[in-house]
This record gives C-alpha cells, structure tokens and sequence, in this order.
C-alpha cells in the first residue's frame, strides 16, 4: 500500500516533469475509502481540519503534520459534527474560531445545508451558532473560507442569483454581525462554482468550476481579487493539478510552498482525495506572522484573552482573535510597511496594550510578541498615553487607548482609578508639574466626556521627578512624557 | 374523491423527483448512487394524537312495489350524509429505507363517530281506529359511535427535508361496542303505527343499542406531514391523512311503513355505504435512534 503510493506520486512526478511543471502531486496519509477533501489548513500549516465521508456522514476530523506525514489526532467534537453532513471547516489564523457547513445539524437552521461558527474553549470546539439569515439561505450554502482577517466570507449557495448553477458569495463582518451576502459576480458563471479559497493575503484567490473550456469536470482556477471584491487574472490551474475529473478546495497556507486540493481522479482509495501540489503554482504574497503566548505576569498561567490588532495608519481593525484557553498562543498574519496596535483584554485583568511597526523591507517573518496581563488590583500602575513636547493635547494615535480605558471603566463600575502625568527633563519644575498634572487632566476630561464619572478618576501631576527612563536623548525623553493608570480601589 | 387521491399521487411522485440527497460537498447529493441517511440513524418512534372528521356515505335509491326509480320524503333520507368528530390516538415507529423512502408503521386507537338529523313525512292516523287522519312531520336524529384499532403501514415518500407524503393501507379491527342513538321527533302529538315513533301523547322517543363490533375492515390512507424542528433530535409534525375506506357492506332495504298514504308503498335499497376519515394529528417524532 505504501509502496504504491509512493509510485503513484513518482508517476505523477514524472508527467509534471515531463510536460515541464516541476509540480509534485501525491496524496496525504489522512485518506480514507470514503471522500476526503476540504483540507481546513491552520495558519502554521501543521494542522488540518479536513472532512471524510465514512458510510455516506460527512464528519470533521482534525489532523497534524507529525514528522513529515498528515496523521488523523481525532474527530472534532460533537457540538459541531452533530448534523446528518458535517464539513467544510475554515478556521481563523488563531485557530479559535471555525466556520462550517451542515446539513441538518442539531443547532436549527434557516434551510437546507448551512453555514455555521464554533468556537474552541478549554481546548474543546463547542458554542456552535447558525451564521443567521444574512449569510444563510433556504437553499443549500455550503463550503465557507475566511480571510486571514476573519472579516470576510466567501462561501458557495445554490440559491438563485444572476448566474446560473452554484455560486460564490461573500459576507463581511461588522460590529451588528454578518452582513448580507453578496454574489461574487466577477467570478460566478452559469455553469457551477464552487469550493473558493482565499489566501492569507487576502488577495489570493482559487475556486472550481466546471464551466467550459477546462480540462473536464470541477477544474481549479486561480484568480487575484482586490478589495472591491473583483477578482482578475483567471487562469486554469493548467494539467499538472486539473484532470477531466472533480478537482475542488485549492488551498495554501500562508507562506507556504505546498498547495492542498482534493480530486476524485481514479486512485487505491475510491472517491475523493487530499492531495498537495509542490510547489504551489499560484503563489499568493508573503505575509509577517505575529504570535505569541499571553500569561498572567504573576504566575505565568497561560491566558485565553481577546486579542484585536489595529492598524494605526487608518484606524482599521485588522484582527479580532483569541489566544488559546490552555496554551495562551495566539497567532496572526499581517501585511509589513504598517503600524499597528495590538491589544488583549480579559475580564478580571488590565487591558494590554502595545503599538509596533513591521517594516516593509522585514526580512524576518516570523514576530514573536508575548504579552503579560495583570490583574485587576489596588496599587497596579500601566502606562497610558504619551505626548508630544510641551504639549498635554491628546494625540490621535491615543485615541484607541483612551477608548480602551474608557472601556475598562465601564466594563469595572467599582474600578477607582488615578492619572499620573510626567514630562521629560526639560523645563523648570514649577512649569514641569503643572504640564503633567494638566496632562492627566486631559485625560480625566476625555473620560468624562465618555461618560464616566469624574469622582472615579484623580489626577496628579509628578513633573520631572520620576522619569521612566533616566536619560537625555530624545527617544528617552518621549517615553517619560506620559500619563500613568494608577489602580487606587477595585 | 378519486379524483383528489389521483392528485395527491400526482404531487408525491413530482416532488419525489426532484427530492437531492445533499450534503456539504454536493447541493444534489451524489450521483453515483452512494451512502443514504438511513445508514446512519434510520429508525424514528413517535406520537401521533387529532382529531378526525367522519364522512358516511351511501347511495339511496327509492323504488315504488313494482321497482321502478321514484323519490320519498322520508326520515330514512338521513343515510344519504352521516358525518362527525372523533379522537384517534397512538404510536408509530418510523424507517429510513433511503433519503426518500422509507416505511412509517402507525398502531392507532381510532375512534368513529357520525350522525344527522333528517325531517320525513309521516301518516297520522287515529290511535283507535286506525283512521288516516292527515299527515304529520317527524325528525330523526342518528348517532353511531364504534371504535377500530388500526395497523397502518404506510410508505413514506420524502418531497423535501421537512415535508413527506404517507401512502398505505389501513387495516382495521372493531373494538368493543358500536352504539347507535337515535332519537325520534315529532313536531306535534299524533299517532302513527310505527312503533319506533313517539306514542300519543309523547313529542320524542330515544332508543339506544349497542352490540359488539368486531367487523374488519380495510382503507387507504393518503396523506401529508411537514416536519417542523422542537429540539435535538425531535420534531413535531402536523399530518393531514385522507382514509379512504375500501370495504364493501351489504346492502340494506328499508320499506316506508309510515307513510304508505302519503308517500305510497316505497322501498329505499340502501347501497356502496363508506366511511372515509380526514385525519388531522399532531405527531412528535424522537428520531436519529
């Protein structure tokens, strides 16, 4: 069997050579004789959430990349595999959250098959919810994919719409939820298709179609698409990947070399199978991994937190994660040339915060950012803000940190809490504490414009006296011009 | 009625055609004839309790003594149209043979019910003599009540996920008692010589009798429910059945003997009497066993 393998991907190397690809296509080890397809690759590309179908029930298992080979750990739990046909997982790059398809699943839904979320907690896939009427149909919608972002959803429905036969669609994420899906009109046919992926650029994207001009059957083909949803530069994934038989689900992790696609050209194992495609041949752009672990810096206890990256060049949130309720990891992918905030939350804990920027001639890939959270406490200092010289107006870049504390406050009614305000070196005394206490002022006045009261909030100003960072040069110097939370009753 | 369960058949085998077997991969479910549901949890049992509205039917046909057609203005009349409500109760096991078929066995307690009342003309006569007097009016009201229990396998066509067709035969066994009431009226007091009417004096006589009822008898059912979700794994279904009963009974001959002066010697050949339910139930369905 495993001999057989191997000569079928040899073979299947040598015509990829032959005709001039250099694409090596070969089957996983997760295949069984049932269909397999819909590789749900995390960001990492060392897990999949992949489905097979045993004895006519499409179940989601989870599979990990183990010394080199894909090897089944287990079947997703049963809050999610609990319909007639479970399938089709698409995760977010932290890993935590999953959307998949169902047909007849024990959590009501609008129609025939739909699209559902999961959340993992405690290591364990559960909080299953119907993506509701704005995504679902009464039709059968199916085979969703997020953006590396989770803001947007492509998925598959055979509802009517201006093409014929299945289409894709999409659905972006605001603050009142999904919102109503839309057709893909630059890539939908009247012939059917379906099976879309997008890639951790956000810009790379593939689908199947059976429309003519392909190589027979569901072909793969490889576009771009660009923020206004048009996708452009469609091309045929040419014969190295596509047969005259069903090829769906071309998917590429972020950075990664190895393509995944799922076909039901005659093979040992019947129906449809995972194989990967070497090296990719629709190359999507290079994206900045940022992960890390989030602990509580007392006892270093790994933190499930809320996680949201903001990007500080246009305000816009380009991640909403969680880091894993028993690892504490968390991971993201962003574009480099920007700054960023990153922020974790979690109830009983002060907020973190932290700004960075990822170069755009980055050549690592791969940031680490631990993050440390207190807990809430009388006496617990963080630092705020910081101010431009001789300056206590409020700085727009502040402005999310200030609307996070305002936050903080309303999230803990009991919190009492006290501003510190400092300056940097230069100066008088006199002028130097007046400029801080005026500082914290600002901030208290901000608050109180938001609503929170102001007998909750004392300000001090401390001058000079107690710099962060004892030191003249102009870098130093714009780290102690600050505001300071200061804990005082819980 | 045939025409109706011509129609039913008609819609169960359009909707049957274009029923899919969908599953995430597939919006028509696979084509190379592959796994069903009924591989996975095939068995259901459930509830089922309504109401069902009773028709009686039956063709009158009156003749004179020599034989031929003619009508009578009479209380017998009332066999034309007997209807009623009665409950009908019990279980049901339920299997998938494939996504779209599958059988659905009903055991039921079902109770039958029906009457009418009917106004005839009758002979007055005097009570000593024998003397016709004149014509009177009297009403009969009937009331029949027996009870069957049923089996009913019935084959289930699924149209879509939630809506499914029932199409079998019922076959039914008599139960205890039938009763039959009849209470007689007249709209004042004379005297006639038929003993079932009121005697001089009384405006209304009732008579009740009853009798073992063991008949078996056979039907058809025809029928739709739509599945409506309550929880995991149970549905509620409201099912609307037509019964259609397929059992002949003998025909019967009445003669006219209260009303030969006015009406003249008649006879009324009672004949194709059916009973046929409209079934309306609720069914709670415990299913994925």
């Amino acid at each position: 069997m495993k001999n057989l393998s191997i000569y079928i991907a040899l073979v299947a190397a040598s015509f990829s050579l032959a005709f001039g690809q250099n694409i090596i296509v070969s089957p996983i080890g997760v295949n069984t004789d049932g269909d397999d397809f819909s590789s749900g690759i995390t960001l990492r590309a060392n897990e999949m959430y992949f489905t097979a179908d045993k004895s006519g029930e499409q179940i989601i298992y989870h599979a990990k990349l183990k010394n080199g080979k894909w090897e089944i750990v287990e079947k997703v739990d049963n809050d999610v595999n609990s319909g007639d046909q479970n399938g089709s997982a698409t995760l977010t790059p932290d890993g935590q959250y999953m959307v998949f398809a169902s047909y007849e699943h024990n959590v009501d839904g609008i129609g025939r098959t739909d699209l559902y979320s999961a959340r993992k907690v405690n290591g364990s896939w559960t909080d299953v919810q119907n993506l509701g009427i704005a995504v679902n149909s009464k039709y059968w919608d199916s085979q969703p994919t997020l953006t590396s972002d989770g803001r947007t959803l492509y998925f598959v429905s055979d509802r009517p719409a201006s093409s014929g036969g299945t289409n894709i669609f999409y659905s972006e994420r605001t603050r009142e939820g999904w919102s109503q899906a839309k057709e893909l009109t630059s890539v939908n046919t009247d012939a059917d298709e379906m099976s879309p992926f997008i890639a951790a650029d956000n810009k790379t994207f593939t689908y199947s179609s059976n429309k003519s001009g392909g190589q027979g059957g569901f072909d793969i083909y490889f576009a771009k698409i660009n923020a206004d949803k048009n996708a452009f530069g469609f091309k045929n994934a040419g014969s190295a990947i596509n047969t005259e038989y069903d090829e769906h689900f071309y998917v590429v992790a972020a950075n990664s070399e190895t393509a995944f696609f799922s076909t039901n050209k005659p093979s040992e194992k019947a129906n449809f199978n995972i194989y990967t495609a070497v090296p990719n041949p629709h190359v999507s752009e290079d994206v900045v991994f940022v992960h890390g672990t989030v602990r509580d810096i007392e006892d270093n206890t790994p933190i499930g937190s809320d996680i949201t990256i903001t990007d500080l060049t246009n305000g816009q949130i380009v991640a909403n994660l969680r880091s894993d309720d028993i690892s504490g990891e968390y991971s993201s992918v962003l574009t480099a040339g920007r700054n960023y905030s990153i922020t974790a939350e979690k109830e009983g804990y002060l907020f973190y915060s932290e700004n960075f920027n990822i170069s755009s001639s980055i050549t690592n890939k791969d940031i680490t950012k631990d993050i440390t959270l207190s807990k809430i406490a009388k006496g617990k200092t963080r630092l705020l803000i910081f101010f431009d010289f001789d300056k206590s107006t409020l700085q727009n870049e502040s402005k999310p940190e200030l609307a996070r504390l305002t936050k903080f406050m309303n999230d803990n009614p009991n919190v009492k809490i006290e501003l510190h305000g400092h300056t940097d070196d230069r100066g008088a005394d006199d002028y130097n504490k007046n400029l801080s206490l005026e500082r914290a002022k600002a901030v208290s006045t901000y608050l109180s414009n938001n609503g929170i009261q102001s007998g909750r909030i004392g300000t001090k100003g401390f001058g000079k006296t107690q710099p962060l960072i004892v030191d003249t040069t102009e870098e130093a110097r714009a780290k102690n011009r600050r505001v300071e939370l200061v804990i005082v009753s819980i | 009625m045939k025409k109706a369960v011509l129609i039913i058949i008609a819609i169960c085998l359009v909707t049957m055609s274009s029923y899919s077997q969908e599953d995430v991969l597939r919006p028509k479910g696979r084509t190379d004839g592959g796994y069903s549901k009924s591989d996975n949890h095939p068995w259901a049992v459930g509830l089922e309790g309504g109401l069902s509205y009773n028709m009686y039917g039956a063709d009158l046909n009156w003749t004179d003594e020599l034989g031929r057609p003619t009508t009578a203005n009479s209380i017998y009349n009332i066999f034309e149209s007997l209807s009623g409500i009665s409950p009908h109760f019990g279980v049901f096991v339920d299997y998938d043979l494939n996504k779209m078929f599958g059988i659905h066995l009903k055991l039921l307690y079902n109770a039958i019910s029906y009457g009418n009342d009917q106004d005839g003309i009758v002979d007055f006569r005097d009570s000593q003599t024998g003397v016709y007097l004149g014509t009177g009016i009297a009403n009969m009201e009937l009331t029949e009540k027996y009870s069957f229990f049923n089996i009913e396998p019935n084959l289930r066509i699924n149209a879509t996920d939630d809506l499914y067709f029932l199409l079998g035969p019922t076959f039914q066994f008599g139960i205890g008692t039938q009763t039959s009431d009849i209470i007689y009226t007249e709209n004042e007091d004379f005297v006639t010589y038929n003993p079932e009417l009121p005697d001089a004096g009384q405006s209304s006589k009732a008579e009740s009798s009853s009798a073992d009822f063991s008949d078996t008898r056979v039907a058809l059912n025809i029928g739709a429910g739509y599945k409506f979700k309550v929880g995991n794994n149970l549905y509620l279904a409201p099912q609307l059945i037509y019964n259609l009963g397929l059992t002949t009974y003998d025909d019967v001959t009445i003669g006219n003997i209260n009303q030969q002066v006015t009406e003249s010697i008649k006879f009324l050949t009672v004949s194709n009497q059916s009973v046929n339910q409209i079934r309306f139930s609720l069914t709670l369905w415990f299913e994925n066993l």
